[in-house]
């Protein structure tokens, strides 16, 4: 078999080395893009009432007369960042699962593989169809009882 | 092919691609030599190796398009110029490459030791497509957001890869439908 030939270790690089410069990642400007436009629409949220003022409305609400999944959120996030809960809960039920299960899946992102077990459950097919069937669920019933 | 790696001044080999892949100090400045070589060289320059070390430094944060750097610090003993180069080059496609005894398809028993990390789902856009955009388009992300995890459990790397995409795809629909709409229906709420 053949050998290999005698290491010889390579220089060390001589003096300071320059610094080596911060990379702005398309991820990165990504990131500060969005951060940017949540702050401001909760801003804009909080100040302005959507029920009263030129903000977008539901395409399917507009078509078909039903209530979507997400009807009342935008007058939900207005009550809720102006310290109504309850007025809240009233436009959207379906946000006081919603809201906090986007915040668990937000910290076990950022917990990455500290947190293995909460990452497995909520990527669990399981999990996620019970989701999916709230979602359907919640849609049909607010249709029915008109909330 | 054999290689042979010095590692702590030690020599070792010869050595398979899947026995390199249990050594823990490998990193892209560690020599390396096979036949056919006129001298040493490093790990860096052989594609091989330096697709194990990118995929152990990248670690959980690689396959996320949108998002930070969320994974655990990527261990890089030699510093950043020797790692950059490779860190954002590296795609998970090298994994169906035969030197991880994974053909094709992988359709073979779960080793978390030998599959890149699980594809992100996606399922906080989806949620958010669902409340926010008004438009079904959110439903089929959320479905495709709970395959990936059951394709990725069974060994289906591919299979998660393609329910992640699909799911991305779903929610990119959704988010362009709504900024398309949006300014319609202020335009509409005017009248």
């Amino acid at each position: 078999m053949t050998k290999p030939p005698v290491y010889i270790p390579p220089e060390p690089p001589a003096g300071p080395q320059p610094p080596v410069k911060a990379r702005v990642t398309r991820r990165m400007i990504l990131t500060a893009v969005i951060f940017i436009a949540a702050i401001g629409a909760v801003i804009l949220y909080a100040s302005v009432d959507p029920s009263t003022n030129l903000y977008p409305r539901c395409s399917f609400r507009m078509l078909t007369g039903l209530s979507c999944p997400g009807c009342g959120s935008q007058r939900a996030l207005h009550a809720l960042l102006n310290g109504d809960p309850a007025a809240a809960f009233r436009f959207n039920a379906i946000l006081a699962i919603e809201i906090p299960l986007i915040v668990l899946l937000i910290v076990s992102r950022l917990a990455g593989d500290r947190a293995p077990r909460l990452r497995k459950f909520l990527s669990a097919r399981a999990f996620i169809l019970l989701l999916l069937s709230t979602i359907i669920i919640w849609t049909v019933v607010r249709n029915i009882l008109e909330i | 092919m054999k290689y042979w790696i010095i590692i702590d001044s030690v020599q070792k080999g010869p050595l398979s691609v899947e026995e390199l892949y249990a050594i823990p100090g490998l990193s892209m400045s560690t020599p390396v030599w096979h036949e056919g070589l006129a001298d040493w060289t490093t790990a860096a320059a052989i594609p091989e190796i330096a697709a194990i070390i990118a995929s152990r430094q990248n670690g959980f944060s690689n396959q996320q398009p949108y998002g930070q750097n969320y994974g655990a610090a990527p261990q890089q003993p030699y510093g950043n110029q020797y790692s950059q180069p490779y860190g954002g080059a590296y795609r998970p496609q090298a994994y169906g490459q035969p030197q991880y005894s994974q053909p094709q398809y992988g359709r073979e028993p779960f080793d978390p030791e030998r599959m890149p990390p699980m594809p992100d789902n996606y399922l906080v856009w989806a949620i958010i497509a669902t409340i926010c955009c008004c438009i079904p388009a959110g439903i089929p992300a959320i479905i495709y957001a709970s395959k990936v995890s059951p394709a990725y459990m069974r060994g289906d790397y591919n299979g998660a890869l393609d329910a992640s995409s699909k799911a991305q795809m779903w929610i990119i629909v959704a988010f362009v439908a709504g900024l398309i709409w949006a300014p319609f229906s202020m335009l509409l709420g005017l009248l």
